[in-house]
């Protein structure tokens, strides 16, 4: 699990180097939108590589500036009220009958799929998709913990659209590429920035992730959608003891002028960190930067969580 | 010879015992004095916050009741850095514009911005006086994020945010919405509103299973 905090890299980028006029920004693999929302605040430019497809048209329309905002004549237009009942037989999501949805938001689910083929324009689907997957997100929390929803399936959708225009009231510039592992190339950037993710973590950590990638490609096997999306990230795993991600980190740092590597730590001591992580990370980017900074924060001492960021420059 | 050296380790183990009792009775008594000085700071936040009541001592209550029904009660570590984070949680208000702070409408744009520094604020200069071992900044710097990753400073999601923080995001909600606020039309007044509120907010704002303990407590209480 990876809590990123953009204020904090902001604030330890700041405090080592002096700022160019015009900074930008280059994240090789991202997946949660979220963690963009700080920075989306600041006159930079970005550009965010998101691997996972799924979520990366939910950066799109949430941070691609070029997207246009869905007026609420669209929303109306494809968020209506289901007032006939649906057979659920007929419902291709039916396996997630009383495991995620009730019977009503499954009929919903398959009215907005269905109402999102009607949307010629790819920005605006994908704005709308992008609402669906926080009305899933809200469903699939609730009914785990038993609440009954406060609001209607068209109310909660309304909820997210506005949410929707409060966040894209930002000043940054952003570009979303897809590309995997192999094929992304360096940047010319002031700061490149990695999330490490490590083998056996449960980087993502909850199920919306996977029950919306397989919503999203029309199908219900959860096992199917976890494994394309763990394939995906999958290249991307820090693994102690083991170099070869190193090659990709100094390709990916040629053209910056810092790079900062971002983790949340868990049950592991800060001296194993530094021998396992921080040394190797130094000795592979010795001869592009020349200095490296270390700052870490508790989270839970008692259990030994701290998160850290090693900056290069 | 052998009886007057039992006598003398006595004596020695008395002496001792009396000194560690004066000591722990002065450590206390520091202690005391400590918690003292931060609830009269508090205080000062909630004034300058413009609540008329003792805001900060509410939700530190509600938030150790809370904490209780959950894995961090067994910590009695945790348990005080909660504490001590309920009582400083709007210790960064103290820097930001006041005009803001006492604004009679909601907050837009650039404003909403300022405002939503004040939780950074806090855990910088929280960090300077405390040090890099201490949780407690951390704690304050994430008591406004929200289960659905819409809040901030961070936009942290759901397990992402730490336990204390979202304890302290509820219990500092309940305190808000037993008070009268300049920017909110809708007072809550019964146990019963405050539930339904929660309700309506568990897995959008606030962390269901705490929500589930939240409301049980609220019951007991009625």
């Amino acid at each position: 699990m990876l809590r990123f905090q953009a204020s904090w890299l902001m604030e330890t980028i700041m405090d080592n180097i002096t700022e160019s006029s015009d900074p930008n920004w280059h994240f090789p693999c991202l997946w949660k939108f979220t963690a963009l929302e700080w920075l989306s605040h600041l006159n930079n430019k970005f550009i965010i590589n998101v691997p996972i497809h799924s979520q990366a048209i939910i950066f799109k329309s949430w941070f691609y500036n070029q997207n246009p905002f869905p007026d609420s004549e669209v929303m109306r237009a494809f968020n209506q009220v289901l007032n006939t009942s649906i057979d659920i037989n007929s419902n291709p999501f039916k396996d997630w009958l009383d495991i995620y949805f009730s019977k009503q938001q499954l009929a919903y689910l398959q009215y907005w799929r269905e109402a999102s083929g009607d949307i010629r324009d790819i920005a605006l689907k994908e704005s709308f998709l992008s609402i669906v997957y926080q009305v899933m997100n809200y469903w699939i929390i609730n009914n785990k913990y038993g609440f009954e929803n406060a609001l209607t399936p068209d109310q909660i959708f309304s909820f997210y659209y506005k949410k929707y225009a409060e966040f894209r009231e930002h000043n940054a510039k952003f570009s979303i590429t897809e590309f995997d592992y192999d094929t992304i190339l360096p940047e010319n950037c002031s700061h490149v920035v990695f999330n490490l993710v490590f083998k056996d973590e449960d980087f993502i950590d909850d199920d919306s992730f996977f029950v919306y990638n397989a919503w999203l490609g029309g199908y219900t096997d959860l096992k199917e959608s976890k494994k394309t999306i763990i394939e995906k990230i999958k290249p991307y795993y820090f693994e102690f003891g083991n170099t070869k991600n190193f090659s990709f980190y100094k390709r990916m740092t040629e053209k910056a002028n810092s790079a900062s590597f971002c983790w949340s730590g868990t049950g592991i001591s800060l001296n194993l960190y530094k021998r396992f992580l921080v040394k190797p990370l130094q000795d592979v980017l010795d001869g592009t930067y020349k200095h490296s900074k270390l700052v870490y924060k508790p989270i839970n001492p008692t259990k030994k969580q701290y998160d850290f960021i090693l900056l290069f420059y | 010879m052998q009886i007057s050296f039992y006598v003398i380790l006595v004596l020695i183990l008395l002496w001792l015992a009396f000194r560690y009792y004066r000591l722990e009775k002065k450590i206390i008594r520091a202690v005391k004095r400590n918690f003292d000085m931060i609830s009269a700071i508090a205080s000062i936040v909630d004034r300058v916050e413009g609540y008329n009541k003792d805001h900060a001592k509410e939700v530190t209550e509600i938030a150790l009741k809370i904490a209780q029904k959950t894995s961090m009660a067994s910590s009695s570590e945790q348990l005080l850095s909660l504490e001590m984070a309920s009582k400083l949680h709007d210790i960064g208000m103290l820097m930001v514009m006041n005009d803001l702070i006492k604004s009679r409408q909601s907050l837009r744009g650039d404003h909403v911005f300022l405002m939503k520094i004040h939780t950074l604020l806090a855990e910088n200069y929280l960090k300077q006086e405390l040090g890099l071992t201490d949780e407690i900044p951390s704690i304050i710097r994430w008591h406004h994020e929200r289960w659905d990753g819409f809040g901030y400073p961070d936009s942290l999601k759901g397990i992402q945010i730490p336990l204390q923080s979202r304890i302290l995001a509820i219990a500092d909600s309940i305190s808000a919405m037993r008070s009268q606020r300049n920017y909110r039309r809708k007072q809550y007044k019964t146990n019963e509103e405050i539930i339904t509120e929660l309700k309506s907010q568990a897995g959008l704002q606030f962390d269901p299973n705490l929500v589930n303990i939240t409301i049980s407590l609220l019951e007991k209480e009625e």
